[in-house]
């Protein structure tokens, strides 16, 4: 026994000394050339061998290298590469890193699910690093997106934005995937991308990418207005504590509400323990007092459907305000008052037959405005987690976590208030240098949300009862009339009357019926909406390029995804209990060089199965011509189609109006007799042909896109510009049927028939000026064309927008000072959605900060405003409005 | 120094592009109120008053405006937002009335001016172009609630109706001349006051000193028929409040009729009993001579009358004139939008309103297959006066009859037809309307 232990030490021993014999290790410090400070996370790698580490967040590294002399590549965007030759292990390096002042060498992953440089992109790509995060203006990221060419958000609430790219605009966009470290941060129930509530903190935003249009090809269905990508620090390295904390002021100039606080702190700490082991762990918090909606037009509501109308409260019986609810609900005194009056007094009957020239005459009940009642303190809390492991030198494992939860203003089929919203991410990851194997689970929790208008709606007839306020409504207004009152004069006589019991909002009463209604579910006559849909997803890739690199490189890939709704029947119909949706998909995808690495052709295909819809199939084929090094002209043809969304496939909710909005799923046709009972169309208010059963299918577009992207001026200017023209076909919209028999109206999903074309361009130029200042601007334009008459598209696009930016990254003394300032415009447009139609204005904002670090302490201070002149502004009717934050930013380590 | 103007080059650059763009946010968010036309202020209802011609109609408002009922009938019509249809009867109408002038007011109290001329005006503006020519016209509530405590909504009713070619009136009363426009509505001259209904149909015939045996009649129907089921609850408020609902025409056959429909009913009865005709003609008319309305109210109560050679003449009687006879009789005087029902909307017919072609129409007297060979219906004709506002002869045939009995129109007073009451519109007729025979 002694003896074999003997041996395996004297084995042990020969195979350290072996190792050690050559064994040194290097250590160094990697230190910006002019404001010396210390460079994080800089790679440090040895040439020739692959083999390589980060600097800390204090720009120190160590590594280990078998032999001497060796040669050292430091690398880092927004440097010069250097080579530094080691001879001498025992003394520390000093690297003196110079800024780069070439534009473009970013590097992207998502335009081939490979790593090139930005320039050699075949498709038009965005990005945003996190330098980019450090000297931007925005309170948060994911306001930057916005800033970005080709770019429309929609913002339905301080922290709740929608970004889309070349149309199709709108809160909670379906159309846009929204991809966080690989996971879909699609809200599986809800359907919208919750990446601005729940996703990524700040800090641990590594970058962000963004691929305009149609890009389902490489990232599954749903990608039909772009996919954004979004990063997170690996904690090898990007490691040591940072904090940041933004205290700022909303609400100035005290015009719609009392000026209120900002606050926003995160925190992140991410710890390598060995060179196998790393972890890293984030929060943030976020707390103001919420913008809110403050459109009091009058709104004509034609179930999803409807316009904005003269009229107020006073001059209209039947007024809707569109940031009013409780005054949805259209009553009709000629059925349900005049009948009783004309019982009790028969004399009546010719009289009361000739009010309103013998028409409906409706009334809608005195509603509540959106600040009165709705709970303004948006919270957010994100919490984040991640264990990272070298299985072996060429494979990391890593064990992900995300959760959130918040309380936020959405805007969709209606106005939501987001409360107690949960949704976590979970994701086990093996991460090889060839392959990649993926599995993670989304677990959504509706919390407390709740529909506004179906809240009040309900809590308005327990405030004072529907039949009670008619009571009094409907003899006053009789009773005026026969006293010779207009018509007017007689329904502001009856409201004063059938109000005079009015509970206001903010009442204890009040307070009391409002959170006993929004805490029941719809279908039990509540406003709550349940939903803890669930989604599961496992993914592999493999890049054979190592062993097909002398043909072609190659890459394939599958997944495989489950649906679980389960809404208990508040949203969803789910007849037999929680509703399952399995999907699954495969890619492949071929690049080669030609010409002499002058033309690269990428061919990409991905086949998608839906067990509710047929398979579709993907293709993309791209094009890249390097005309000269750092230009290069790009050229694809790439598809992409959605599946309906689960909403569109098995919603069931009574929307504002009355309306029934009903999914896709055969199993309405059945349960409410569409094929088998009188059905009818009903657009314009209007009974119209009879309802013909048509298949639901996916939609889908085909874009053709042209672009270059070249360094000009000795690399100074950047140039980036592109066309496309595109075509959808069996585009997914709604339609209005009605049952007379019952008078029940449904909305409906449904393809239309004819082919919407889309075509847009856009332009940007970023120029580096000498010491550090760059300018940068951008322009793009976005059209539908060949739309049929009377046909709505939900394109909600604004033909044009521009931003112009200016900043600088280090200036004045030591270089410790930056800058930015972003101007944004985007032209007025007309905003289709299920909760309202309208004419937007035209939007102008303009963003600026102004920082400055300390080195040595690593401390950055930052003071930033967005909507700096405080020019109120909403970009989506019914949506909240918008005003100007100021901001002071402490941030520690931050890099 | 460099550095500086590059910085202060490109803010400037981008102060331009600022500028160029004209950063200000437009944001609509307010409600714009619809669209309300435009309200002119003059004249009004009550300054159309100023006319000389209306003298006495004014003097007669500003009498009725001491009465404590308030607002005031002249501020009501003075106010401009409000709208009106005023049915107003000139100087010359209110001699026609019998109030040759303002003097002549003293007669009436403030309170009777002020109900019976918030009786002339409907709360809404009914331009002539708009008033109802169907048939026989359109039921409008006017300003006046004869009874505020039982019902906030309750108001007595006007009747306008138009004939094109003929004329327009309100009730049976002519416009003279229409569409005389205020800002708060629209003055319709009328030919004679409008005066409001005092009663209801059942009192109306208990105080008529002419139809004492339709009164009786009625009664002999009701006997041992329970409530809801009697004739007066069709046209008595005192019995049933929601009669005040009824919109009737009645037919009403005099005293005199009803005797000689009286009389011919023994005559055949005594004939069947196997007297000889001529002695039972002399009979009948004597039994109907000597007992008054009884005969009908309740026959069984007749003592035997001597010279009559029936024993037990009042039970005999009583099987002859029997409730259902009076009741069918009764119901077959009065015309009603449905057959055997009273429920509205009614049919109050003024004689201007009548049919010109013979037209039949629907009474209370059930359509009952078993007892009727055919409809109850009668057959009602009007003849106007050639090139006036008025009708000369209205007839109205029932089944059983071989001649159509007439409605008594006078054109002076005192007038048999179109007496108006709170539910419904009594014309007197000479001769009893006989249903179809039964099975």
């Amino acid at each position: 026994m002694r003896k074999i232990k003997s041996c395996l030490l004297a084995l042990l021993l020969v195979t350290i000394v072996s190792v050690a014999a050559n064994a040194q290790t290097i250590s160094g410090k990697v230190q910006n050339s002019t404001s010396k400070e210390n460079v994080a996370a800089v790679s440090v790698s040895v040439k020739g061998t692959g083999e390589g580490t980060f600097t800390d967040d204090n720009g120190n590294f160590k590594i280990t290298v078998s032999k001497l002399p060796v040669t050292l590549l430091v690398s880092s965007v927004g440097y010069e590469l250097q080579e530094v030759t080691v001879t001498d292990a025992v003394k520390p390096v000093t690297v003196s890193f110079k800024t780069s002042n070439i534009l473009g060498q970013e590097v992207v992953v998502s335009a081939t699910r490979t790593s090139q440089k930005i320039l050699e992109s075949p498709v038009s790509i965005e990005r945003i690093s996190a330098a980019t995060i450090r000297n931007s203006p925005a309170s948060s990221y994911y306001d930057i997106v916005g800033n970005l060419k080709g770019v429309d958000v929609v913002s339905s609430s301080l922290t709740f934005k929608t970004p889309t790219t070349r149309g199709f605009g709108g809160s909670g966009n379906t159309r846009v995937n929204q991809i966080v470290d690989g996971m879909d941060n699609q809200a599986p129930g809800l359907n919208f991308s919750v990446g601005s509530v729940i996703g990524l903190t700040e800090l641990d935003v590594e970058n962000v990418e963004l691929l305009p249009g149609a890009s389902s090809a490489l990232y599954g269905p749903g990608g039909m207005n772009g996919t954004v990508l979004i990063n997170s620090k690996n904690p090898f390295k990007y490691q040591g504590l940072s904090v940041q904390v933004k205290n700022g002021m909303m609400n100035v100039d005290n015009q719609f509400r009392d000026n209120s606080n900002y606050f926003n702190a995160s925190l992140r700490f991410a710890h390598k323990v060995s060179d196998k082991f790393a972890f890293k762990i984030g929060a943030e918090y976020v707390r103001a007092k919420d913008w809110l909606g403050y459109d009091y037009r009058n709104y004509d509501r034609r179930g999803t459907d409807g316009d904005v109308e003269a009229g107020d409260r006073a001059s209209d019986p039947n007024y809707d305000g569109v940031n009013i609810y409780g005054d949805e609900t259209q009553l009709n005194l000629r059925s349900l008052v005049f009948p009783s009056a004309a019982a009790s007094a028969p004399f009546l009957k010719n009289f009361l037959d000739t009010l309103n020239g013998g028409r409906p005459v409706i009334v809608t009940r005195t509603g509540y405005k959106e600040n009165s009642f709705v709970n303004p303190n948006t919270i957010n809390l994100k919490l984040s987690g991640a264990l990272h492991y070298k299985v072996s030198k060429n494979t990391e494992a890593s064990l992900v976590g995300y959760w959130g939860t918040g309380n936020t203003i959405y805007t969709g089929s209606d106005r939501y208030s987001l409360r107690n919203l949960k949704m976590g991410q979970y994701k086990i990851e093996f991460n090889n240098k060839n392959w990649l194997l993926r599995a993670y689970t989304t677990q959504e929790d509706a919390g407390e949300s709740h529909n506004l208008s179906a809240t009040m709606a309900q809590a308005i007839g327990i405030l004072n009862p529907y039949q009670t306020w008619l009571g009094i409504y409907g003899p006053t207004y009789i009773g005026a009339r026969l006293s010779g009152a207009t018509d007017a004069t007689a329904h502001s006589a009856a409201r004063a009357a059938a109000d005079a019991d009015r509970v206001e909002a903010g009442t204890a009463r009040f307070q009391q019926v409002y959170d006993s209604i929004r805490k029941v579910p719809i279908s039990q006559n509540g406003g709550r909406f349940v939903d803890r849909t669930n989604l599961y997803q496992v993914e592999g890739q493999y890049n054979l390029s190592h062993v097909t690199g002398s043909f072609a490189d190659i890459l394939v890939g599958a997944n495989y995804k489950k649906y679980v709704l389960n809404s208990e029947k508040t949203l969803f119909a789910e007849p037999n209990g929680t509703t399952g949706i399995s999907e699954y998909g495969a890619y492949i995808q071929a690049t080669k060089k030609l010409i002499g690495d002058k033309l690269k052709l990428t061919v990409s295909g991905r086949y998608d199965k839906n067990e509710n819809f047929a398979g579709r199939f993907t293709p993309r084929v791209t094009a890249l011509i390097k005309v000269a090094e750092n230009n290069n002209i790009r050229l694809s043809y790439q598809s992409a189609y959605r599946f309906p969304s689960t909403q569109q496939q098995w919603i069931d909710l009574v929307a504002g109006g009355g309306v029934r909005l009903v999914g896709g799923n055969k199993y309405f046709d059945a349960n409410y007799g569409f094929s088998t009972k009188p059905t009818f169309y009903f657009d314009s208010a209007k009974v119209g042909a009879a309802y013909k059963k048509e298949e639901f299918k996916p939609e889908s577009v085909n874009s053709f896109e042209a672009g270059y992207k070249g360094l000009l001026a000795d690399g100074k200017l950047l140039v980036d510009v592109y066309g496309y023209y595109g075509q959808y076909q069996n585009f997914i919209t709604r339609r209005l049927i009605i049952q007379p028999d019952s008078n029940d109206i449904f909305s409906i999903p449904v393809n239309t028939t004819s082919k919407v074309k889309t075509f847009g361009w856009g332009l940007s130029l970023d120029y580096r000026l000498p010491k550090n200042f760059t300018v940068a601007g951008n322009v793009s334009s976005d059209e539908l064309k060949d739309v049929p008459v009377g046909f709505k598209t939900y394109f909600s696009t604004p033909k044009y927008r521009a931003n112009i930016s200016l900043g600088n990254s280090g200036f004045a003394y030591k270089n410790r000072m930056g800058f930015n300032i972003v101007y944004r415009w985007q032209d007025a447009f007309f905003y289709e959605s299920d909760f309202t139609n309208g004419q937007i204005n035209a939007v102008h904002t303009l963003d600026a900060m102004v920082s400055y670090k300390f080195p040595a302490q690593k401390v950055l201070i930052k003071l930033g405003a967005t909507n700096l002149l405080n020019e109120y502004y909403t970009n989506g009717m019914g949506n909240s409005v918008i005003g100007g934050l100021y901001y002071v930013s402490l941030g520690y380590n931050v890099f | 120094m460099k550095i500086f103007i590059s910085f202060k080059k490109s803010m400037l650059l981008l102060m331009a592009a600022t500028a160029f763009f004209s950063a200000c946010n437009k944001l609509e968010l307010e409600p714009t109120p619809a669209e309300q036309p435009t309200q002119e202020t003059s004249p009004t209802l009550t300054s159309l008053l100023d006319n000389p011609d209306f003298s006495i109609l004014k003097a007669a408002m500003e009498k009725a405006g001491t009465f404590s009922s308030s607002p005031s009938l002249l501020t009501l019509l003075s106010s401009p937002t409000e709208r009106y249809t005023f049915f107003a009867p000139d100087d010359a109408a209110f001699a026609r009335s019998g109030i040759p002038s303002a003097a002549a007011l003293a007669f009436f109290s403030a309170g009777a001016l002020d109900t019976a001329l918030r009786c002339h005006v409907i709360p809404q503006s009914i331009p002539a172009a708009s008033i109802s020519t169907g048939f026989p016209n359109f039921q409008y509530p006017t300003l006046f609630n004869p009874a505020p405590s039982i019902n906030a909504l309750l108001r007595l009713t006007i009747f306008p109706s138009a004939r094109p070619g003929t004329g327009a009136w309100v009730n049976n009363i002519p416009i003279t001349q229409t569409d005389i426009q205020a800002v708060n509505g629209v003055l319709h001259k009328v030919y004679a006051v409008v005066m409001p209904p005092s009663a209801d149909l059942f009192t109306s015939i208990s105080n008529d000193a002419e139809l004492n045996y339709l009164e009786a009649a009625i009664q002999r129907a009701d006997s041992g028929v329970a409530a809801g089921g009697r004739l007066r609850d069709a046209i008595d408020l005192s019995v049933n409040p929601l009669a005040i609902a009824s919109n009737l025409t009645v037919f009403a056959p005099t005293d005199a009729a009803m005797k000689t429909f009286l009389t011919g009913a023994i005559t055949q009865a005594l004939i069947a009993k196997g007297f000889p005709a001529a002695t039972a003609q002399a009979g009948a008319t004597a039994i109907v001579a000597n007992t008054g309305t009884l005969l009908l109210s309740n026959p069984a109560l007749i003592p035997d009358i001597p010279g009559i050679p029936v024993a037990g003449l009042g039970p005999q009687l009583a099987a002859v004139i029997t409730p259902d006879l009076a009741k069918a009789i009764v119901a077959y005087h009065i015309i009603s939008s449905q057959s055997g029902t009273y429920a509205p909307p009614g049919l109050r017919i003024f004689s201007v309103n009548a049919p010109t072609t013979a037209t039949q129409l629907k009474t209370l007297l059930m359509p009952a297959a078993p007892l009727l060979v055919t409809d109850p219906l009668v057959t009602v004709q009007a003849t106007f006066v050639p090139g006036q506002p008025f009708v000369g002869a209205l007839t109205v045939k029932g089944i059983g009859n071989t001649t159509a009995s007439n409605v008594l129109i006078s054109l002076t007073p005192p007038f048999k037809s179109d007496l108006n009451t709170i539910n419904g519109v009594i014309h007197k007729i000479d001769q009893v309307l006989l249903p179809p025979p039964r099975r």
